[in-house]
């Protein structure tokens, strides 16, 4: 921390105000705390595709580290999630924004200091978040797996962060703002807005996987893809001067973005057991999303027509463009999973992570990185760094086409195979399943290795930003955007408010409502009902241990899942929390595990959680030893006993 | 005529507050690279955007573009051309200025010039137009030499926004023209845009990379998807049912009592519904039946089924003798009458067997084609009679099923 001694000691002879009040203000802290966020976030994107690799590894080679806890497949995946997400793209969209709303609007930041204690926060509670995951203490699925006790400090974090950001803007002399500002202003309150919905207490059956979707949708659509935007728009203004942006585009853009995306919260429940008006939403609105995306890209792309030559010899633009062409392809994926005839097929098959890849280690890391290297290089002619940040680039790029495009093959192979199952006259479960196993290792073995090489090139580049933060840097004379577009901040704020609230009545209050049902007569007679009972006991350890990743408890009304046994209903999940109807089919569905041979048997399942490929030898799954003989006992009666 | 009664004016012609009419009028002016006053003249009605920009005009943009200050523009004189723009807006009741971006719009799209389209739809010949466009031509070219260092020093200011008036790509050569003087708004972008229909602009554009970016106007099929995608989602909403009908991609419906997928017509996922009556009469004429018993069934030179014949022989309850004597004939038959009737084998002449060609649904298919059709007996007594029925011929299948489903309540 030399540096940050050094930096105070140049700045505070030209501070008037001394005492505590000139400590909160030193702006010292603020670049400080910037270079700090990037660092750490660098960090957490090393350790996320680190895990999310291994996790692809450990499908293909089930023996893999299968002695230790930590690294089994349940805990790794989210662990990976939570990091790439909280970690990488949230802590490094937040430096990106502490930097760029005061830039923009040529004022500095608003008490630097609290900017640097509330990094400290925000790391600390989501470094302890992922450990915990990784421990097995975490009591939710997905992007909610993030336990009770960080979510505390994390909504704390965020709230400071939105509250810096609004701070600093409202003491702009300006009454009007610039389009990056609109997204970097609004996305943190909708962080601080959608992060609340997930910790708020968890409801149970599909009211509470309701909530967990829309949470995870939310946070991803109105927090990373809004700040992405905000982030591209203030990178392009900055490093192409006389670029203008069109005022309708930009408007479009930022209206049908942040409008649209929460509403397809229903693709998680295609075919399933909510209202089919539900599912209908994310058809509707992916195509309004298709608009405000396209509406942007075209916005950056009129405003550096003619500059290609430049584009392609500046690191940190050329960085966003690779990344914005990802970002184009994101709704168009959401579209195909929201559409019925391709959801009937790709719906919990691996082409789900394949479109995971395209958007969180595609299209948002790469322009989260531009932004960075934009921060770290800003006011250097020529564009430092260039050849290093075009490597990064590239292989950035390339690993993750070639990684989410075998996924998301694998998941059309996935579902064909299914389907042939099924038409055969056969049931996807026991050995029939193995076709939809091994059939698609090679392209996991693709996956693999493309995330391995993509990882490298993250590693090269969180080694750039640590020798760019430590690298002095001249500092800069506060330089306003000029921009076409402008609001103001009260307009945003509207716009915060209102967006955010529709959304949240319509693509999450309304459909749980809608979805709350007493139990169904399968759910009374399910072991697990019974509060504190073996079985119960058992199902909250196939949420913290991960089953849920690999194993669905849904069946639906299609014809893939035809054979498989009565249709899952609302009711079904009356007693259950949130995330257990599962994320994907790299295992069988056990939804009605317990009304089969051999898996009505908690000796068969106990000794296939100790020795999956026993029974079974092409399985992936990994195995279970580390368990206690209690735990055991547990998650076994609970399996066997799913009506 | 001061900015605030032109404000006024225009609040007042528009029913909007008067701060609303100033924050709009100032967007739209910085978006269209238009004067103020311009935008306001247009607005209220007021036909004064010649005078009112004429007078006020400098000011109002050396404030906003400081560069201009240093070259003396010429003011344009009120041109000629101007006139017809008028005439036009007049004729067609729609503001000046929308009638010079459509003009120039249309003039693009259907590729004629700019005078052409305005001494269309102003009504007069297009020679006139010209003229009054040639007039003004030839005092802008003079101060062209000096464009570049008008536009770098500053982002967009309204010089360089003023590209995004002329749509789209063509901007480039003709800004040139308009930069030394960014208050010449009207007539000289009229005549600017008249001019950039001229091919060689591409090349221009390559000469000056750093007016291309600025500001541009939305391409054309973009704002179509804007209103094309938001109206097939809408009418998606409005029209489709939510939720695919039975049978669309993959749906299946669930039995109310069991709650398991099922086809849509309510049995059971996998069965195979057969159709024996269109079976038989297929194998009826392809087998050569028809030709000893009629195609209608009345008899020939084998014995007619009609009229009550074939129930008498076999009746309900005695298909499997029926579907015996196809199998057999008369040659293979092991007895010397056959059928309730205690009829005389040979009697009708020599019928052949058809069990070395036909399977046993084949053979009961043709006896239920025979009794439904001839014999009168329905379909559903003779396939129970037959044994083709859901029960017989699938119970296997469906057994299956059952044994992997859950014990459904």
């Amino acid at each position: 921390m030399t540096s940050a001694t050094e930096t105070m000691d140049t700045a505070e002879p030209t501070d008037a105000p001394g005492g505590l009040r000139g400590l909160i203000t030193n702006p010292a802290f603020g670049s400080l705390a910037i270079r700090g966020h990037f660092l750490i976030s660098s960090l957490f994107l090393i350790v996320g595709l680190a895990l999310l690799g291994l996790a692809t590894a450990k499908v293909v080679w089930p023996g893999l580290l299968a002695e230790t806890a930590l690294f089994s497949f349940g805990r790794i995946w989210p662990m990976a999630l939570c990091s790439l997400v909280f970690g990488w793209l949230t802590i490094g969209l937040a430096g990106i924004t502490l930097h760029a709303v005061p830039r923009s609007l040529g004022v500095p930041l608003a008490l630097p200091a609290f900017a640097l204690g509330n990094l400290l926060l925000m790391a600390a509670a989501t470094a302890y978040g992922v450990a915990v995951i990784g421990l097995g203490q975490s009591e939710g699925a997905g992007l909610g797996a993030m336990p009770l006790f960080a979510d505390g400090p994390l909504l704390l974090s965020y709230l400071t962060l939105a509250g810096l950001v609004t701070l600093t803007a409202r003491r702009a002399d300006r009454s009007s703002v610039p389009l990056s500002c609109w997204y970097l202003i609004a996305a943190p309150w909708w962080l601080v807005a959608s992060y609340a919905v997930g910790a708020a207490p968890d409801l149970t059956g599909i009211p509470g996987e309701v909530q967990a979707a829309f949470s995870s949708t939310a946070i991803i659509g109105l927090w990373i893809a809004a700040a992405t935007v905000g982030a591209g728009y203030y990178l392009v203004s900055r490093r192409v001067p006389e670029a203008a942006f069109n005022g309708d585009l930009g408007r479009i853009g930022f209206y049908s973005l942040a409008f649209t995306w929460v509403w397809t919260t229903g693709i998680s429940f295609q075919y399933g057991p909510t209202g089919d008006w539900f599912e209908t939403l994310p058809i509707v609105f992916g195509v309004g999303l298709a608009v405000g995306v396209v509406a942007i890209l075209a916005d950056l792309a009129m405003a550096l027509r003619g500059r290609w030559a430049t584009v392609a010899a500046d690191g940190p633009l050329f960085l966003f463009t690779l990344g914005s062409l990802l970002f184009g392809l994101v709704p168009i994926l959401m579209l195909t999973q929201s559409l019925r005839s391709g959801s009937a097929i790709v719906r919990f098959t691996r082409f789900d992570t394949g479109v995971f890849i395209v958007a969180v280690v595609g299209a948002f890391t790469l322009c989260a990185m531009a932004a960075m290297a934009h921060v770290l290089d800003e006011h250097r002619s020529g564009g430092g760094g260039g050849r290093v940040l075009q490597a990064v680039g590239l292989t950035v790029f390339g690993g993750t086409v070639v990684a989410a495009g075998s996924q998301m093959i694998a998941g059309l192979q996935q579902g064909l195979t299914w389907l042939a199952i099924v038409q055969d006259g056969r049931v996807p479960v026991g050995d029939d399943f193995a076709p939809s196993v091994v059939g698609v290792r090679g392209l996991d073995r693709a996956t693999t290795g493309s995330l391995a090489i993509v990882l490298a090139a993250a590693s090269l580049f969180a080694l750039w930003v640590l020798l760019r933060s430590f690298a002095r840097s001249r500092e800069e004379a506060d330089r306003s955007v000029a921009s076409l577009t402008t609001a103001r901040l009260r307009t945003v704020g509207r716009a915060v408010v209102l967006l955010f609230a529709v959304g949240a009545l319509g693509a999450y209050y309304l459909p749980a409502v809608d979805a709350d049902s007493g139990p169904s007569i399968l759910a009374e007679r399910s072991r697990a009902h019974a509060e504190g009972s073996l079985a119960d006991q058992g199902r909250s350890l196939y949420l913290t241990e991960g089953c849920v990743y690999c194993h669905t408890q849904e069946v639906r009304p299609i014809v893939t899942d035809a054979r498989m046994g009565t249709v899952s209903d609302a009711g079904d999940y009356a007693f259950d929390p949130a995330g257990i109807s599962g994320f994907s089919r790299i295992g069988p569905d056990l939804a009605h595990a317990g009304s089969r041979s051999p898996t009505d048997s908690p000796l068969w399942i106990r000794d296939h959680l100790i020795d999956p490929r026993a029974a079974r030898s092409w399985s992936s799954m990994p195995s279970y030893a580390h368990l206690t003989d209690d735990e055991l006992t547990a998650l076994s009666v609970y399996v066997s006993g799913l009506e | 005529m001061s900015l605030d009664d032109l404000i006024a004016a225009a609040a007042e012609k528009m029913g909007m507050p008067a701060a609303m009419v100033r924050r709009s009028a100032e967007a739209r002016a910085k978006a269209e690279g238009l004067g103020l006053e311009a935008v306001l003249a247009d607005w209220a009605g007021v036909d004064a955007p010649e005078s009112s920009s004429e007078d006020e005009a400098p000011e109002e943009t050396a404030e906003a573009a400081p560069t201009a200050k240093s070259e003396p523009a010429p003011k344009p004189a009120a041109t000629g051309i101007d006139k017809f723009v008028e005439m036009a807006a007049e004729a067609m009741k729609m503001p000046a200025s929308m009638i010079r971006r459509s003009a120039a719009a249309r003039a693009d799209v259907e590729e004629r010039s700019y005078e052409e389209v305005l001494a269309d739809w102003a009504g007069v010949d297009v020679s006139e137009v010209q003229a009054a466009a040639d007039e003004k031509a030839a005092p802008v070219e003079d101060p062209a030499e000096a464009p570049a260092e008008g536009t770098t020093e500053d982002t967009p200011s309204p010089a360089a926004a003023e590209g995004a008036r002329s749509e789209d790509q063509m901007e480039s050569e003709p800004e040139a023209e308009t930069e030394p003087e960014p208050e010449a708004d009207v007539p000289a972008t009229v005549e600017v845009i008249g001019e950039a229909t001229e091919p060689e602009t591409p090349a221009a554009e390559e000469d000056e990379p750093e007016l291309v970016g600025a500001g541009s106007g939305v391409p054309r099929w973009l704002s179509t998807l804007f209103v094309v995608g938001p109206a097939l989602a809408i009418i998606y909403a409005a029209f489709l049912p939510n939720g695919p009908n039975c049978g669309d991609a993959g749906q299946l419906a669930i039995d109310p009592v069991t709650g398991i997928a099922v086809e849509c017509d309510g049995s059971a996922y996998g069965e195979v519904v057969v159709d024996y009556l269109a079976m038989g009469a297929q194998l009826y004429e392809a087998w050569g039946c028809a030709g000893c018993h009629g195609a209608g069934g009345g008899g020939g030179s084998g014995p007619a089924f009609t009229g009550g014949t074939l129930l008498a022989t076999f009746p309900e309850g005695q298909c499997a003798q029926h579907t015996e004597w196809i199998r057999l004939g008369t040659t293979g038959w092991p007895d010397t009458t056959y059928g309730a009737t205690n009829k005389q084998v040979g009697g009708f002449g020599v019928m052949p067997g058809f069990g070395t060609n036909l399977t046993d649904t084949e053979l009961a298919a043709v006896a239920i084609y025979e009794r439904v059709q001839f014999g009168g007996e329905t379909l559903n007594a003779a396939l129970d009679d037959c044994g083709l029925t859901d029960d017989g011929e699938d119970a296997d299948e469906v057994q299956d099923t059952d044994e992997v489903t859950a014990e459904a309540p």
